[in-house]
């Protein structure tokens, strides 16, 4: 049994003996610098912990040195005798992946010299390394507070946003520019915070506002105004997958799920503190169980997909299943949308990429494994409904070796990532805590002020939200497989700022939108686009397409249809039914003249299957999957959507009959309020003269299609 | 809200000048050379000289049985009324009922050159059997049919994963300019379960969505106006447009993205011909439809769908899944026989089988299985016992995710042969299981992707078709 160590033994004699110029206290550390790193990146996801590949454990000096099945692996001083030299050479181990010569070299280095070992067990999450990130990856480090640097141009900057930015162009050589034209400022503004183009009449008294303050004032009105939640929920409920129906086999309906996304846009409304924000969507009904809201705000847990058959089908092992991806999906979500970290990557094994254990995701696990999604009654005497989380007690959590549930590995108890720095990812509860008070401890993990990653993911994703790519381009990844920021510094401004504003997101909106770095013009530069194409440097604000949601609401809104209607049961623009005759299932676009179907689009019933073909063109994502970032595309779908859907023909007559009713029966002025309405310009001459001939021949409902279909109308500069 | 510059370009590949060179093309009726837009993936597609270029996916919802179709049990015949020799578990089971063991309700024999066996469920595929490729000896995770038909189609067994389709077009491009290069043709009678989430970009973006287009009436979703518009209004808007977005972009000098988006609406015009062209029957000779079983009532829905599959290939479109069965309901619309194998097998048999033996036919005679890729496939088989009590032999059998059949035709395989097998009963696969994996990696192999390198970063991974599994099932290659 001692055999192995006995050479490892007799060599420390030797080197204490002999006096060595290598002392007892370096050579551990040359292991954990140069071999633990090899080990723990090439062999360790199968030799290592109850379940090691042939047994060999290659994680801790004693069953290393003990050896596996095949017999001892690592023979000190003799690489010759032990296997796991022999299959290396023989590149056979690591499987399908040989070692690198460099490496393999240090392996037969360090078995030659005696195979000293270092920290026991291997820490893999020391250092970050060429292919993954330790614990001292940036995201996970403590929030610093950057001084704010000097900048050349100082008269340009408005907020210390802008001083990070300067600086960084001023570095590269770029330079900003200057304040874009109020026009211009209104209309992106407007779409920016409420997700609606402005009035002619709000443009003419923006643009003719004497006060120096004109724009702040703006600014505030629009924070205030119902509609800016009404936009910035969507933003959120893209992350939270928010769907109105089951997906899978029946899609069957959630006609409850709407309080979660009234909710959100009440949260956002009466800017409910960002960490009250999460703690409420992930705990609400065990921190508030009397109050409707906060229960009605778990929601967000359950809003994924659902498998009703599974769930109920014969084979328990098969139902195991089942509910084991629905954790994970739970898990999933809430890590990504709070965390910006992928701990689903860790259900199977360790996570290949960044310091999170296999263990620490069943942690998560268990303190959400009482979570279970039901259509149920909210507190309070109205016994109003809704689709959130009814809990349920949960037992203790095992590992599932491999992410099988029917291979339990050990029991674990209720944790976090202990990699993070700040709060402590143990939360001294037993693996049987009652699941409320998992779930309290998790969720006080997460939103504390403490945690590096809660702040800094939020900051990233508004700053995506206003500028296009965020100063993370993976904004629900900021680990090693996520982008770099491309300021630092400003991000850590921000997340601190963040919590120096007692995470008021509108105050953050504020500081943001009224920084000069966001006032700029949007021209494009060819000598900047040459050196930063994606204008992450931000020497300009660069131009927008319109979101989905926003392209709909915008026509509503020019045409005067627009159905003020806040809140509520989700109006369907699609008929989803069977026929009752034929039972044949219906799934078609609805009638667009029906009344009902004019409310903002956040308002339409988001079933799995009820996608629309119109929004889908301009990009809305599955509501099945957690979506941090829209695609922008261009295809011929869209184009032939936009011009002939049904809806869009039906608000283009919609808005000839204001601009009738508005202008009256001379088309220049028909026309011109068109352009007004559209715009936010009148027409320039010649396009004045072109668009009456277009009206005149066709109607002014055909100029209406063009416009709705114009880059100018689509795109925000 | 952010403009990705890739993606504004990916359907008109390199730019302007793609569209330029493309529109220069040879059009309509002959195969396209070269890709007329790149696939975006990288490392770029085609990873080495693919041997097929193009896919018609058949997928029939609802799970046929293999032990009535391709999979012949002589075991299982003399076995009818008996009970198993080793008692099922419940787990087994989808539904916990254990019959006892059915016969197939049809018979099996030996056809063509090749010898293989098939039954007369499908009487036509079996007369081209010497065309196809079985694999006896499928797997799936799952019995349960909407999870089983997203792993068919996705790799995953949850709601959110790209379909094949959307990653050969993500990968591959597409060879037409004015097709999009992943279509779905439903089945006649309805959406399958979960509709359109069975071709679902997923994660990918939108563009790579599946394209439904419909066997009859306005073949694609608003490709024409919703409602009459005046004579040549059309034409004048679309003018008045150009105008409008050129002198737009003239203030704007420089962003690709706004020509794009011009460049998409002539795009879009150009559609509202090919398309119509492509479903437009009526210049095939009567032999051809006759071929498809068009002429025939119980055959004309699948056969046009067959067809339209053939033209659009010919086209330069990548993928077409056709479909064969809709939702789970009373009476079955799908292959689901729960009550009743014989009747609910032969209804669904007769509606596919002539339309998919004339096409594997057509594309023989014209060349075109030279190069193309034929996939017949199901979420997972039935039980060779009854869907019954204990000591009954009921009419109709349960789900079976141990061992089915699906086959292949066309570029790249060895015909008439058939690949693993299941157990004596036809039951379970004993040797050489192929899992979804396995199948997906083999088809990405013949259309020159290795599976392991077409990858999309997706919250954390670099998301494959496969996973983290899959191996390409060498011994069915040519």
């Amino acid at each position: 049994m001692n055999r192995p160590n006995r050479p490892v033994l007799a060599w420390f004699a030797i080197l204490s003996l002999a006096g060595s110029s290598t002392t007892l206290a370096d050579e551990p550390a040359g292991f954990d610098s140069s071999v633990a790193p090899i080990l723990a990146r090439r062999c360790l996801d199968c030799h290592s912990g109850a379940d090691a590949k042939g047994k060999l454990d290659l994680s801790r000096r004693r069953p290393a040195m003990l050896g596996g099945e095949a017999g001892a692996a690592i023979v000190a001083g003799k690489p010759e005798e032990s296997s796991l030299w022999e299959r290396v050479e023989a590149g056979e181990m690591p499987p399908k992946n040989p070692l690198p010569a460099d490496e393999r070299a240090a392996l037969r280095a360090w078995i030659a010299s005696g195979a000293a070992w270092g920290t026991d067990p291997i820490d893999p999450y020391q250092a970050t390394t060429s292919r993954r990130a330790g614990r001292d990856w940036w995201s996970l480090q403590p929030v610093a507070r950057p001084e704010v640097p000097k900048v050349a141009r100082e008269g340009w900057a408005r907020t210390p946003v802008d001083r990070f930015v300067l600086a960084r162009l001023e570095r590269e050589g770029l330079a900003p520019q200057a304040e874009a034209d109020r026009r211009t400022l209104i209309r992106r503004l407007r779409f920016d915070l409420t997700g609606l183009p402005p009035s002619p009449e709000e443009v003419d008294a923006f643009v003719a506002d004497p006060e120096p303050d004109a724009y702040e004032r703006l600014v505030d009105r629009l924070l205030g105004s119902s509609d800016f939640g009404v936009r910035w929920a969507r933003w959120w409920l893209d992350l939270a997958r928010f769907g109105e129906s089951h997906g899978f086999e029946h899609d069957e309906p959630r006609p409850n799920a709407w309080r979660y996304r009234d909710w959100v846009v009440d949260a956002l409304n009466r800017d409910l503190p960002y960490d009250e924000f999460a703690r409420l969507q992930m705990a609400g009904d065990v921190l508030r169980p009397d109050d409707p809201s906060a229960v009605a705000a778990t929601g967000f847990l359950v809003a994924g997909g659902f498998d009703s058959v599974g769930q109920t089908q014969q084979s328990a092992p098969a139902r195991a299943i089942v509910r084991a991806d629905e954790i994970e999906d739970v898990v999933g979500t809430v890590s990504q949308a709070f965390l910006g970290l992928t701990v689903h990557c860790a259900r199977c094994h360790d996570h290949k990429f960044d310091p999170i254990r296999q263990a620490e995701y069943y942690r998560i696990a268990s303190a959400l494994d009482g979570v279970r999604a039901a259509d149920r009654e909210l507190p309070g005497p109205a016994k109003a409904k809704a689709y959130a989380v009814k809990a349920r007690d949960a037992g203790p959590v095992r590992v599932h070796l491999r992410g099988n549930p029917g291979s339990p590995g050990d029991v674990v108890a209720p944790g976090a990532i202990a990699s993070v720095a700040g709060p402590s990812a143990d939360f001294g509860l037993p693996p049987d805590a009652p699941q409320a008070d998992r779930r309290r401890k998790l969720t006080d993990w997460i939103a504390s002020r403490d945690n590096p990653l809660f702040a800094r993911v939020a900051v990233n994703r508004l700053w995506q939200a206003h500028f296009g790519p965020g100063l993370v381009e993976t904004p629900s990844d900021l680990g090693f497989n996520g982008g770099q920021p491309s300021h630092p510094d400003l991000l850590d401004w921000l997340a601190s700022e963040f919590v120096a504003q007692k995470f008021s997101l509108k105050a953050m909106h504020r500081l943001i939108v009224t920084s000069a770095a966001y006032r700029q013009g949007s021209r494009l530069d060819p000598a900047a686009i040459q050196k930063d194409a994606g204008d992450r440097l931000l020497w300009r604000k660069a131009p927008s397409r319109l979101e989905a949601e926003m392209v709909r609401d915008a026509m509503l809104g020019v045409s005067g249809r627009l159905d003020p209607l806040l809140g509520g049961p989700s109006f369907s623009d699609r008929d989803i039914g069977r026929d009752p005759k034929t039972s044949i299932v219906i799934n078609r676009e609805a009638d667009p003249s029906r009344p009902g179907l004019n409310r903002r689009t956040l308002y339409r019933s988001w079933t799995r299957g009820g996608r629309s073909g119109l929004l889908d063109a301009f990009d809305c994502p599955d509501p099945s999957t957690t979506a941090p970032r829209r695609a922008v595309t261009t295809t011929p779908l869209q184009a032939l959507a936009l011009l002939n859907n049904a809806l869009v023909l039906h608000l283009a007559d919609a808005f000839a009959d204001r601009l009738k009713r508005e202008a009256g029966d001379d088309l220049g002025a028909q026309v011109d309020r068109a352009y007004r309405l559209a715009f936010g310009r009148l027409p320039e001459p010649a396009e004045r003269l072109r668009a009456i001939e277009l009206a005149e021949r066709f109607g002014a409902s055909t100029l209406a299609r063009a416009l709705f279909n114009s880059n100018e109308f689509l795109h925000v500069d | 809200m952010s403009i990705d510059r890739r993606g504004f370009f990916s359907w008109v590949g390199g730019g302007l000048a793609g569209v330029a060179a493309a529109s220069l093309m040879l059009r309509d009726g002959t195969l396209r050379a070269a890709p007329v837009e790149k696939g975006e993936s990288d490392p770029p597609c085609p990873h080495f000289v693919p041997k097929a270029k193009r896919v018609i996916h058949i997928c029939l919802c609802g799970a046929m049985s293999q032990v009535d179709s391709f999979d012949p049990k002589p075991e299982l015949f003399a076995s009818h009324g008996k009970s198993l020799a080793k008692a099922a578990s419940r787990d087994d089971v989808f539904f916990g009922q254990v019959g006892r063991l059915r016969a197939p309700d049809w018979e099996f024999r030996a056809r063509g050159e090749s010898g293989l066996i098939t039954s007369e469920l499908f009487p036509h595929i079996g007369e081209v059997a010497d065309e196809l490729t079985l694999i006896r000896s499928m797997v799936a995770d799952t019995a349960n049919h909407t999870p089983a038909t997203f792993q068919e189609n996705s790799g995953f067994r949850l709601n959110g994963y790209p379909a094949m389709g959307s990653w050969l077009s993500y990968g591959l491009g597409s060879e037409s300019d004015d097709l999009p290069a992943f279509v779905v043709i439903p089945d006649a009678r309805e959406l399958p379960a979960g509709g359109a989430i069975n071709w679902s970009n997923g994660f990918l973006p939108a563009r790579h969505q599946g394209v439904v287009v419909r066997p009859t009436g306005e073949p694609i979703e608003d490709l024409f106006p919703a409602r009459a518009l005046p004579p040549g209004a059309d034409a004048a808007a679309l003018a008045f447009l150009a105008e409008g977005n050129r002198r737009h972009l003239d203030a704007r000098a420089g962003e690709d993205v706004l020509a794009a988006r011009i460049q998409g609406y002539e795009l879009a015009a150009r559609m509202q011909t090919s398309v119509p062209l492509v479903t437009n029957l009526d210049g095939e000779p009567p032999e051809t439809r006759m071929l498809y079983g068009v002429d025939r009532p119980e055959t004309a829905d699948f056969g046009r769908a067959c067809l339209i599959a053939r033209r659009l290939m010919e086209r330069g479109v990548r993928f077409v899944q056709l479909i064969s069965g809709g939702t789970f309901t009373s009476p079955r619309r799908n292959w689901d026989g729960h009550e009743n194998i014989k009747a609910n097998h032969g209804q669904e048999a007769l509606r596919i089988d002539r339309p998919i033996a004339g096409l594997l036919r057509d594309l023989r005679r014209r060349g075109m299985l030279d190069d193309t890729l034929v996939l017949f496939t199901t979420e997972f088989g039935r039980t060779p016992f009854a869907q019954s009590a204990a000591d009954v032999v009921g009419l109709g059998r349960d789900h079976n995710p141990f061992g089915f059949s699906v086959w292949l035709a066309g570029a790249g395989l060895k015909p008439g042969m058939a690949y693993g097998s299941t157990d004596e009963i036809g039951w379970k696969a004993v040797e050489n299981p192929v899992t979804w994996p396995d199948f997906h990696a083999t088809v990405l192999h013949l259309l020159g992707i290795d599976h392991t390198r077409l990858t999309y970063y997706h919250n954390g991974i670099r998301r494959r078709l496969t996973n983290v599994h899959g191996e390409v099932v060498r011994p069915i290659l040519a």
